[in-house]
């Protein structure tokens, strides 16, 4: 669960960098759209200003002016065409309106050409044309805006032509009335060159109508282009706002999805590893369960085990009290028997050997033979019954142990030459090898020399004559080791776990020799125990034996 | 993690991209709208009014005072730094009343007869010369400008020194506060085919009206 703490942390942090980086970036996006969005609602409100406000207004006035134009070039023509004097008063009537097309003309010309009232009024033949303006209501639509050079030059250049126009058409309405006039008095020559004068003049005013009509048609195609140049900037920045805002839309969405999906993929994410989880979690306690019910089988098992055990530890320890009981009687029974026994057998030897040495009369051979071999006889009991003692007091714990501070060597020395002379009677060498001269340590004296003694009896008792028995003391990292070796029959292999045990005596031993008690090495291993060391041997069956004893250097 | 912000980064130049093609198209659209110069020629009506015009003033600049005129002028002002003769012009302009820097460009005797000339021809509403350094040497009314080499119609009139006939456009003239067109006539020096000197005539539109 803490793993999976941590990760749900982690993935949060996650999500949140990611989030704000996405939405930085839409920032950064909305942003650059709302100023083009400013720049564009600028741009189109500026242009649609310039169109609706000034171009429209001054293709309006340049139309009106064409159809002044056009109104004055077809009354001249139609003035042109009346041939006789009665229809004078129609020519009047028609040249009063071929005068007004021309100040229509310059009234809207100057209205929407030349940028303010008093400018408009100054460059327009002054207060000629205001009364005109205010008769067509023009007034008030004069356009502020400054026009272009070329827009200026376009407007003075046609309102020039017609003027041209204008001034050629007056002398030839003239000059047609005159013709007129004359023809009714019958002057025919002069009527015909008054008419010549009229068309010439009449010829030189369309000369000036067309060039007035081009130049007004150049000045309205300028401004178409400019106008519609205008609106085609209009149209793309339009578009252009459009194509921003949908871009803008799109990577919204798309960063809403990729919201939504990032989310949606870290949620599956640790559902999944809640669900995992979960389920492990589910086996576990099924687990747990199974293996609860098998403890508490198990318990329950252990339980009977555990009473029956006790009943088997009761039943133990009441069979250890009566074995200790029994070996307690054994040993009370051993020793009182030694005991008892000893005595006698202490007084039959002293009487014994008073009849070998003749103090009751000289014996016959026979007889000298036979209390012989009784003395030799209650020798081993008596050897067998100290035994026994020894084992018994040891067992005990009634053996004090006198332990002192002395020198070891001269114990080996000791040892050594008590058993020089039966050594020597059986033919064996015995050997002491000592490391140190003396060497002192703490032990008991005594207790030390009879187990050395059961070593060394039991290596000259197995040896055959001509064999060899070696004593050797040594001294080595805070440890005495004492090793009787000989080179005797050594001690079976089967039998070599039992070597320790009383009473036993190996088969290749008993052959050899039928007498023994199997309670040396009992003893020995007994008094080196009580010394805190340890008994060892090495044997091969036929070639020898080695026991190595050793003991604490204790100072 | 490192390939998100990278991708990111793309994706924004990208926007970024296209907001400053959208803005530089809207701009090019704006600039492209103001192109084409003026190209208006007058009819041949109104030329030939206007080489009549020239032809009558033509004569008068001939004058040997006017050559002399110049020729001091150009004398004069042969060695002038452009901070000298920004000097002038500041002193021209701000000059006025009897006695002052300009009135000697009125008074001297090529003003005096180009005066002369306009009280007899009133389709002339402004007539000056100047020197072949764009300085004035005689004028009928006072300019507004002293140094006259800075505008264009001086430098195509002088043309390197070749000298050039030719008008300008309608325009308002404030001295007359009325439409005009400019005549720009140089003064050719007969023996050396150079132009000394550059004359400007202003002639009204409407004395072009009447001759129509």
């Amino acid at each position: 669960m803490a793993n999976l703490w941590i990760f749900e942390t982690e993935t949060s942090s996650s999500i949140r960098r990611k989030f704000w980086l996405l939405l930085g970036f839409l920032a950064i996006i909305f942003t650059f759209n709302l100023v083009y969005g400013f720049y564009a609602f600028f741009r189109i409100s500026a242009l649609s200003n310039a169109v609706l406000e000034v171009e429209l207004p001054r293709l309006e006035g340049i139309q009106k002016s064409r159809l002044a134009m056009l109104n004055g070039r077809f009354t001249l023509g139609e003035i042109i065409g009346f041939n006789t004097f009665a229809d004078l008063s129609r020519i009047n009537q028609l040249e009063s309106s071929l005068k007004s097309s021309a100040l229509v003309f310059d009234a809207y010309i100057a209205a929407f050409t030349w940028g303010s009232q008093s400018e408009a009024f100054k460059k327009s033949d002054g207060g000629l044309n205001f009364a005109e303006w205010k008769r067509l209501g023009l007034e008030n639509r004069l356009i502020i805006e400054v026009p272009s050079e070329k827009q200026k030059q376009f407007a003075a250049v046609s309102e020039l032509y017609f003027n041209g126009f204008a001034i050629n058409a007056f002398k030839a309405v003239s000059f047609h009335k005159k013709f007129l006039r004359l023809q009714r008095e019958g002057n025919s020559i002069l009527s015909l060159e008054a008419q010549e004068t009229s068309l010439k003049y009449t010829q030189k005013a369309r000369n000036f109508f067309n060039l007035a009509l081009g130049a007004i048609n150049l000045m309205s195609e300028d401004l178409s282009v400019s106008a519609s140049n205008n609106v085609e900037v209009i149209k793309s920045t339009q578009r252009n706002l459009f194509l921003t805002t949908l871009l803008v839309l799109v990577l919204s969405f798309l960063f809403a999805v990729g919201v939504i999906w990032v989310y949606a993929k870290k949620t599956r994410a640790i559902i999944e590893e809640l669900d995992t989880a979960a389920k492990l979690l589910i086996r576990k306690d099924r687990e747990f369960t199974v293996t609860n019910l098998e403890l508490l089988n198990r318990n329950r098992e252990l339980n009977e085990m555990s009473k029956i055990l006790i009943g088997r530890d009761l039943e133990l320890s009441r069979s250890n009290a009566k074995l200790m009981e029994l070996d307690e009687l054994k040993s009370k029974f051993v020793s009182v028997a030694a005991h008892q026994l000893r005595t006698p057998l202490t007084a039959i030897k002293w009487s014994l050997n008073e009849l070998v040495e003749g103090d009751f009369g000289k014996l016959k051979k026979e007889q000298e033979k036979l209390v012989n071999d009784t003395i030799a006889a209650n020798n081993r009991l008596i050897s067998l019954i100290n035994d026994l003692l020894d084992v018994s007091r040891l067992e005990e714990g009634r053996e004090i142990f006198k332990m002192e501070n002395q020198d070891i060597t001269s114990v080996l020395r000791e040892a050594h030459s008590r058993f020089q002379r039966t050594a020597d009677e059986k033919g064996i060498n015995i050997d002491l090898a000592m490391q140190l001269p003396i060497f002192l340590c703490v032990f008991d004296r005594e207790k030390l020399i009879i187990a050395l003694s059961n070593l060394i009896d039991n290596a000259i008792k197995y040896t055959l004559p001509g064999g060899q028995v070696r004593i050797e003391l040594m001294v080595k990292d805070k440890k005495i080791s004492i090793s009787v070796s000989d080179t005797g029959i050594g001690i079976p292999r089967d039998d070599t776990g039992r070597v320790f045990n009383r009473f036993f005596r190996a088969h290749n031993a008993i052959m050899l020799e039928a007498y023994g008690s199997g309670l040396g090495l009992a003893v020995v291993k007994e008094i080196v125990e009580k010394h805190g060391g340890s008994i060892d041997f090495t044997s091969e069956e036929g070639k020898g034996s080695v026991f190595t004893i050793t003991l604490p250097v204790i100072k | 993690m490192k390939i998100k912000k990278s991708l990111i980064i793309l994706f924004s130049a990208i926007v970024v991209v296209i907001f400053v093609y959208f803005f530089a198209t809207d701009y090019r659209n704006v600039a492209t709208k103001e192109t084409g110069g003026i190209q208006i020629e007058f009819s041949k009506e109104v030329e030939s009014i206007l080489k009549a015009k020239a032809d009558m003033l033509r004569p008068v600049l001939m004058q040997s005072i006017v050559f002399e005129e110049v020729g001091v002028s150009n004398q004069k002002n042969k060695n002038l730094s452009i901070e000298e003769i920004l000097a002038l012009d500041e002193k021209f302009q701000s000059s006025n009343g009897n006695g002052h820097f300009a009135e000697q460009f009125l008074t001297n005797r090529t003003a005096k007869t180009l005066i002369e000339f306009q009280e007899d021809n009133p389709a002339f509403s402004e007539i000056f010369i100047t020197d072949k350094f764009g300085l004035n040497v005689a004028q009928t009314n006072k300019t507004s400008d002293f140094y006259q080499a800075d505008e264009k119609w001086w430098i195509d009139s002088f043309n390197d020194g070749r000298g050039k006939e030719h008008h300008g456009l309608i325009e308002f003239d404030e001295s007359a506060q009325a439409e005009a067109i400019s005549l720009y006539i140089p003064i050719i020096d007969p023996a050396t085919e150079e132009a000394v000197g550059i004359a400007k005539a202003v002639v009204s539109i409407a004395s072009i009206k009447m001759e129509l």
